[in-house]
Order: C-alpha cells, then sequence, then structure tokens
C-alpha cells in the first residue's frame, strides 16, 4: 500500500467500512436462523461464513495486493486442505463392517 | 551482522523476511484447522448413521455466540487501525487502539469461561433404555460397607482406599494359603506392604536358589533360571480385624459391582452397596430425551418415568437418625454439605414435582404433534421427544414449573458425565475446537499486548521495522477472526 498520509487516510475508512458489513453479515448469519424453511440451510450459513471469511482475507490480510509468491503458497494449501476433507469424506462411504453387526 | 530484509523488500519476491514466515505459518495453521474441520464432518455427517445419537442442536447459547463473534470482529478492525496509526507515525494513538484489542481478546476468552463453566456444572445420566435425563447437582456419592477381604496389588498399591474408610481404621491380618488370618494384625499403609512384599521376596528367592542348587547338584549342566523380580508376589490378601465401610465419588473407582469394588490402583474390597446409596442422583432435572429410548412407547414407558421423582437417601439422613452414633458424624457433616449444595429442592415435595415435570413433557410434546397436524405436516421427530422439563409456558398461557429429583439405580446406568468430552461426540468436537482456537487467542493477545508495551524502542529505532512487526502479528489475529467466523455458525447455529 501506499505511504502518503492520504492513502492511509483511505484504508482507514475502507476498514472500517468492512468492519460494518461484517458486524451486519454476522446479524444476518443469526437472523436467517429465525427464518423457517431458510433457516435451516446450513449451506446459506455456511455461505455467508465464507463472504465473511473472503472480506477478512481480501482486505484485512491484504490478500487483494498481495505478492504472487504468498498467492502460490495459499493455493496450494487450499488446494490440500479441500483435498484433506474430501479424502476424509471417503471414508464416509467406505464404513468398516463389524462381522458381528452384518 | 545485520540480518537483511528485515524492513525493505527482497527485490526479487517484493517481500520481506517476516511476511514470508507468517505466512508459511498460517499456511501450516489452515491445514491444521483444516484437519480438525474435516474431522468434525466426518463425525456429523457419520452420526446421522447411529440410531441411538443425535447430533445436538441448540445446545450452546447464540447470543453467547453472537457477542464474541461481534468481538473479535470488531478486534479485527482494531488491529488495523492499530497497524495504521504506526503508519501514521502515531505512537500513542497505536498503543491505545492495541490496549482496546487486547482487552476485546480477554472479553472474548471470559466469556467463554463463563460457556465452559455452564458445561461442567451441567450432568447427564445415560438410562439402560438409552434414556437420558439432564440437569444440575449430580451426587454419585458411593458407600460400601460390611467390607473384612481385602486384596491389593503390591506393584501397584497406593493406600487411597485407606483414606476413605469411615471412623476408626481397623488392623489387618494377612491371608495364608489355608484362607485363614496369619501373624499378628497390623496396621496397612504403602511402607508395611512393601515391607511384606520384601519379606515375601526374600524367602521365594531363597526357595528358587535352593531349587537351582539342587538342580546343579544333580546335574552340573542343568538348564537353571535365575531369579528374576517378576517371580515375586504379585497379590496380597488381607482381612480386616473388624468390618468397615468407604464412601468416594463412584467416578474415582475403576470398577463398581455390587458385591465387590475396585480402585484405580487394582485394590478390590469385597462388600455391598449401602441402601443410602442405591444409585446416582441429579437434584434438579432440567431435560427429558427419550429419542433413543429402546420403549415403543417412550413417552410412557421410558425408565424415565419410573425413577423420576426419587431423591438421594443421603438427602434426609441426617433428619431422620435420631441417635448419633459416634461413627455417623462423619456422615452427618456430609449431608449438611450435601444439602446446602442441593438447596434447590429442598422446599419441594419430590413426587409432585416428578408429576409436574411428566406433565411439561407430555404437554409440549402435545403441542409439537398439534401445531404439525394444524400445518399438516409430520412433526420433527427432535421435538416430539425431547423437552426442558423445568419451566414451560402452553400456548394457552399455562404456566409450569417443576424441580423435581431423579434417582437412577446403578445397574440402571448406562452413562453419567457432566457436559464434557466425555458425555458426547458433540462436546469432544466442541471443546477441542473452541479449546484450541482459545489458546490461539490468548497467545495472539500476549504477542499483541508485548508490542503496545514494549515497542516504543523499536518504533523509535525504525518506526517501519515495528509496523513490518504489527502487521504479522495482525495477520495472526485476523486469521484466529477467520476461524472464528466458520466456527460460531457450525457451533451455535447448525
Amino acid at each position: 500500500m501506499a505511504d502518503t498520509p492520504e492513502e492511509i487516510q483511505k484504508h482507514l475508512k475502507l476498514y472500517w467500512k468492512v468492519g460494518y458489513a461484517l458486524l451486519f453479515c454476522t446479524v444476518l448469519t443469526v437472523g436467517v436462523t429465525y427464518i423457517p424453511v431458510i433457516g435451516d440451510n446450513i449451506w446459506l450459513g455456511l455461505g455467508i461464513a465464507s463472504f465473511k471469511a473472503s472480506l477478512v482475507a481480501v482486505i484485512f490480510m491484504h490478500l487483494g495486493t498481495e505478492k504472487p509468491l504468498i498467492l502460490k503458497v495459499l493455493v496450494y494449501t487450499v488446494f490440500f486442505a479441500i483435498g484433506m476433507v474430501f479424502l476424509t469424506l471417503l471414508a464416509l462411504y467406505d464404513p468398516i463392517i463389524s462381522p458381528y453387526n452384518r | 551482522m545485520e540480518i537483511p530484509f528485515t524492513v525493505k523488500p527482497r527485490p526479487d519476491t517484493g517481500l520481506w523476511n517476516a511476511k514470508v514466515g507468517i505466512w508459511l505459518f498460517l499456511a501450516s495453521e489452515v491445514m491444521l484447522f483444516g484437519g480438525l474441520f474435516s474431522g468434525y464432518l466426518f463425525l456429523r455427517l457419520g452420526a446421522g448413521g447411529e440410531p441411538d445419537y443425535f447430533w445436538p442442536k441448540d445446545i450452546l447459547s447464540v447470543p453467547f455466540g453472537f457477542v464474541n463473534t461481534l468481538i473479535l470482529i470488531l478486534s479485527s478492525v482494531f488491529v488495523v487501525v492499530a497497524w495504521l496509526q504506526l503508519k501514521l507515525r502515531q505512537f500513542r494513538k497505536f498503543q491505545l487502539w492495541m490496549y482496546v484489542v487486547v482487552a476485546c481478546a480477554f472479553i472474548f476468552l471470559i466469556n467463554k469461561g463463563f460457556e465452559y463453566r455452564s458445561k461442567f456444572i451441567h450432568y447427564g445420566i445415560k438410562l439402560s433404555d438409552n434414556s437420558i435425563v439432564e440437569g444440575y447437582k449430580l451426587d454419585d456419592t458411593i458407600i460400601y460397607e460390611g467390607i473384612k477381604d481385602v486384596t491389593i496389588d503390591v506393584a501397584r498399591f497406593n493406600g487411597q482406599f485407606l483414606e476413605l474408610i469411615q471412623w476408626n481404621i481397623p488392623k489387618f491380618f494377612l491371608l495364608g494359603s489355608d484362607g485363614k488370618p496369619q501373624g499378628e494384625a497390623f496396621d496397612l499403609s504403602v511402607d508395611k506392604v512393601q515391607e511384606i512384599e520384601a519379606k515375601k521376596n526374600a524367602k521365594l528367592k531363597e526357595k528358587h536358589e535352593k531349587s537351582n542348587q539342587n538342580k546343579l547338584a544333580e546335574n552340573s549342566e542343568a538348564d537353571v533360571i535365575r531369579w528374576l523380580p517378576a517371580m515375586g508376589i504379585k497379590q496380597l490378601s488381607l482381612v480386616a480385624e473388624k468390618e468397615f465401610s468407604i464412601k468416594i465419588k463412584r467416578k474415582k473407582l475403576r470398577k463398581s459391582f455390587t458385591d465387590s469394588v475396585k480402585f484405580k490402583d487394582q485394590t478390590l474390597l469385597k462388600g455391598t452397596i449401602s441402601k443410602l446409596t442405591p444409585g446416582v442422583s441429579i437434584a434438579l432435572v432440567d431435560r427429558i430425551d427419550l429419542r433413543a429410548t429402546d420403549s415403543e412407547n417412550p413417552e410412557l414407558t421410558s425408565l424415565v418415568w419410573k425413577y423420576l421423582g426419587n431423591d438421594s437417601p443421603l438427602k434426609d439422613y441426617s433428619a431422620k437418625s435420631e441417635t448419633i452414633k459416634e461413627g455417623d458424624q462423619a456422615e452427618i457433616n456430609f449431608n449438611k454439605d450435601y444439602n446446602k449444595s442441593a438447596d434447590i429442592s429442598d422446599e419441594h415435595d419430590p413426587k409432585a414435582e416428578a408429576a409436574k415435570a411428566k406433565a411439561i413433557f407430555l404437554g409440549a410434546r402435545e403441542e409439537v404433534l398439534t401445531i404439525a397436524k394444524e400445518k399438516g405436516k409430520e412433526a420433527e421427530f427432535d421435538k416430539v421427544l425431547r423437552h426442558l422439563v423445568k419451566k414451560w409456558e402452553s400456548k394457552d398461557g399455562t404456566k409450569k414449573e417443576s424441580h423435581s429429583p431423579i434417582l437412577v439405580p446403578w445397574d440402571e446406568v448406562k452413562l453419567y458425565s457432566n457436559f464434557t468430552p466425555k458425555w458426547n461426540t458433540f462436546y469432544a468436537v466442541y471443546f477441542t475446537l473452541t479449546g484450541l482456537h482459545g489458546l490461539h487467542v490468548f497467545l495472539g493477545a500476549i504477542v499483541l499486548l508485548w508490542f503496545a508495551l514494549f515497542g516504543k524502542k523499536l518504533y523509535d529505532k525504525d518506526p517501519e521495522h515495528l509496523a513490518n512487526r504489527v502487521e504479522v502479528g495482525g495477520l495472526f489475529w485476523h486469521f484466529v477472526d477467520l476461524v472464528w467466523i466458520f466456527l460460531f455458525p457450525i457451533l451455535y447455529l447448525m
């Protein structure tokens, strides 16, 4: 980021705006749980959480303007983390069946 | 030698050292929490296939979690604001914002502490028919009486049971191979056991060596085994001079049977369970869960209804005993403490309270079924057989409140615990994830506090260097916030 006082003030305003957006999204996450049908949708809750997480990552953690090396490291990390989740979930479809419960 | 690229970025990557370092660390953190989240998903989705386990919902306080989320998000904003103050070369303002961040962190942790405490003091009992009762003030005191025979594991004996003997500790005799007491009575202690073990082993060793010598005398090339410590005695059977009784919390025992009790050091005592402690009790039942019950008509035939309204006999013991025997004093002192801690049910008739609790359960169930019928839908299974029974207000405005105790006989208890990982998978996941996250909050707050308190020296030397450090600390702080952003909905809302 540029280090001139004007630029910094601009960033300061942006951070507060993002902060308010995050607070609003938190209220929204809790609010939707009170709406019948929609509230039970776990993907909606996770969707809002993912949006909040991306705001934090892109704006607060400066990933939007980060250098390519960092982004490469993170791409690999996210790839392996997702892979790990799916590998674990595969176990659900390949359960160990006890010979006593057949 | 000065370390290069601590402030100015490396020309080829455009990054200074600490930035690369923190991102590599955060990548490892993503994998760590990713593994735990995948474990959560696996357990949660797998729970659907279990016939007697239902993933708990609505058991954490949403307002509590909501407030903590707001606090953490605000602290994330404050961290970047503090960092920008450094960029503006406003050290005092930077310090102030940092203190606010640290205050947020500690408020978050204190809130978490309250939430943890509420779980530690809340208990559940799973009965043999898989019914579950939840409530407060659990008492698992167990008294064994008429004990004379004691078997101890000499290697593990720690003397714990001696401290639990009511009134006077008797003397003990060793039991011979003929089952009769041998020698003189002695005071039992860890030292005494070691002394007996040494004496017995010396005799055994002597016998063993003599046998070896005889073998060698007969045949000088005979195979002989030298004495090994494992050949020594392992157990000692003792008999007490007179019968005694012990009192202990059931969870501190290794095993408990109707005719004997085993301690964690493997000491086995033969005796019977006192009529004063026929089972585990909860002084105030607040929820009944019959979803997993084996019974065909659980709302009427579950074992819960059989035992609800029975109070621990220990509670009234002191009031009923007219003459106080010498040995009863300890009992009465205990009961005073018990009554003090469980006074919530003091003024209530337990049977009447149980009837009220049952009426609340059945009323709430009926209401769920009626509403579902009106809407032309099938009633939700979770809401039909699981209800709070402490307080209830029906749709027509009838208010009911119950203060029912329950006493479940030992042989009908499948599991009992406070709401910790022992109780169910949800709490194992909850404490692992939030505990690890809480640790991150604590350590992050310490690092940020360090910058605020001791950063002035570095600021005077090179303000940009301190700004870089704060940026790195801030990145960690945002990551902690990011983890909570996912934890809040999956643990509190779903």
